[in-house]
């Protein structure tokens, strides 16, 4: 366990972290809208962060620029789909939560 | 290492109990679109069960069909059984 | 949980579970003193296979036969669906959000991509004909919900389903009669008759899946 896998360690806490927040905001934010921030901004985050701290370990260029691609596709699927779940549950006639 | 080794056995056991537990939850749950998507969480959990056992094609075949697939398909025929029943009354069962 | 009057009816059930349940873990910590299975028969005769990867030669060769069943199921589950739903075609093509528009466009090519080359790669590497074509699957259900209206590929979906099962048929009828043993590849074909075996198993697969869910969501709520 060296130094030089310091870096990839932080970022993998980091990680971890982010999905904690993501998954406590999931579990304790009050309607759809709210928990759909918390998935798709954190979880993509400390996806992200995954991505990186593995990439750093990764043994050539080109597995590297997958996991970067994964990461990639994981955003832009989970935006659209957030917000196509948004509108569902809009046209569905969930109110936002008010206080 | 043997931190690693123990590591590896609280994170199967983890798994395990979250495969039962998800299990149980999806087949007593009175709602029923809430069993469907605890079916699909099941199926990509199991996916990550095959992963720990070591059965790459497995993994794929299960995350690819058991929860994506089957769970499209479950979701269509939900979504026909509410059209079906008119969707007016709460009954889903 | 179980309501009072559900219980004394979810009694035997539980008690067969149980008894199930235990008789598996039974069974798999007294697996630890057995030997490995056949695991060393089928590294010996890997390179006589025609690929690289153990789980598609034992798939495609060693157990071709188990393979051509489950292709004919698959067909057969089809079939059992076009039973009970009398439609065929998707629902009508309704303009889809744009997001859901812009998704599609994006994902649809690049899950035909992924699904040739775990085609591809499933001879030397985790990957194979039902990945590839489970994935093909998911391309095809993505497409069917954003509206895409294609009548050639929706009118290609019957032959496409019936490609896969026909072809490893036809393979191994040639070998009958070429060799005298079914689905016998001779070791120096056997990888371009995996490839073509599993090309057409893959179609098959995603045709039917495609056409599955097709079946499951029926009129979709509009009446043609």
């Amino acid at each position: 366990m060296g130094a030089a896998e310091l870096p990839g360690l932080l970022l993998l806490l980091a990680s971890g972290l982010f999905f904690l927040a993501g998954t406590v905001g999931l579990l304790r934010f009050p309607d759809v809208y709210t928990r759909l921030h918390a998935l798709t901004k954190a979880d993509n985050l400390g996806l992200g962060l995954l991505a990186a701290a593995l990439a750093l370990q990764a043994q050539s260029l080109a597995d590297a620029g997958k996991l970067l691609l994964i990461w990639l596709l994981v955003l832009v699927s989970s935006a659209s789909v957030s917000q196509l779940v948004a509108a569902a549950a809009r046209k569905g006639g969930i109110r936002p939560w008010r206080r | 290492m043997a931190a690693l080794n123990l590591l590896a056995a609280a994170f199967d056991l983890l798994l395990a109990a979250a495969l039962v537990a998800l299990a149980w939850q999806a087949l007593r749950s009175p709602d029923l679109f809430r069993a469907i998507v605890l079916f699909i969480v099941f199926g990509l959990l199991m996916a990550l069960a095959w992963v720990r056992l070591d059965a790459i094609d497995v993994a794929l075949a299960e995350a690819a069909i058991g929860a994506g697939l089957t769970g499209a398909l479950l979701l269509a025929a939900w979504a026909r059984l509410q059209r079906a029943a008119g969707g007016a009354d709460g009954e889903t069962r | 949980m179980a309501r009072r009057a559900d219980r004394p009816r979810l009694l035997l059930p539980a008690l067969l579970s149980t008894a199930l349940g235990t008789g598996l873990v039974l069974s798999v910590l007294e697996l630890h003193s057995v030997s490995a299975g056949l695991g060393r028969q089928v590294a010996e005769q890997l390179p006589a296979s025609g690929v690289s990867n153990p789980v598609t030669a034992v798939l495609l060769n060693f157990r071709g036969y188990d393979t051509l069943l489950e292709v004919a199921v698959l067909l057969l589950a089809l079939l059992g669906a076009w039973s009970l739903e009398s439609s065929r075609r998707p629902p009508l093509a309704r303009p889809a959000p744009p997001v859901q528009e812009m998704l599609t466009r994006l994902l649809a090519p690049l899950l035909v991509l992924v699904a040739g080359y775990l085609l591809w790669a499933g001879a030397g590497a985790p990957g194979g004909a039902f990945q590839a074509g489970s994935v093909l699957g998911a391309a095809g259900i993505l497409v069917l919900l954003a509206g895409w209206r294609c009548r050639r590929l929706a009118a290609a979906g019957r032959p496409l389903a019936v490609l896969g099962p026909a072809l490893f048929l036809l393979v191994g009828w040639a070998l009958l009669l070429l060799q005298g043993s079914f689905l016998d590849y001779p070791p120096a074909r056997a990888g371009l008759l995996i490839l073509a075996i599993e090309t057409a198993a893959m179609l098959s697969i995603g045709a039917t899946l495609a056409a599955l869910f097709v079946a499951v969501l029926g009129h979709g709520g509009q009446r043609p």
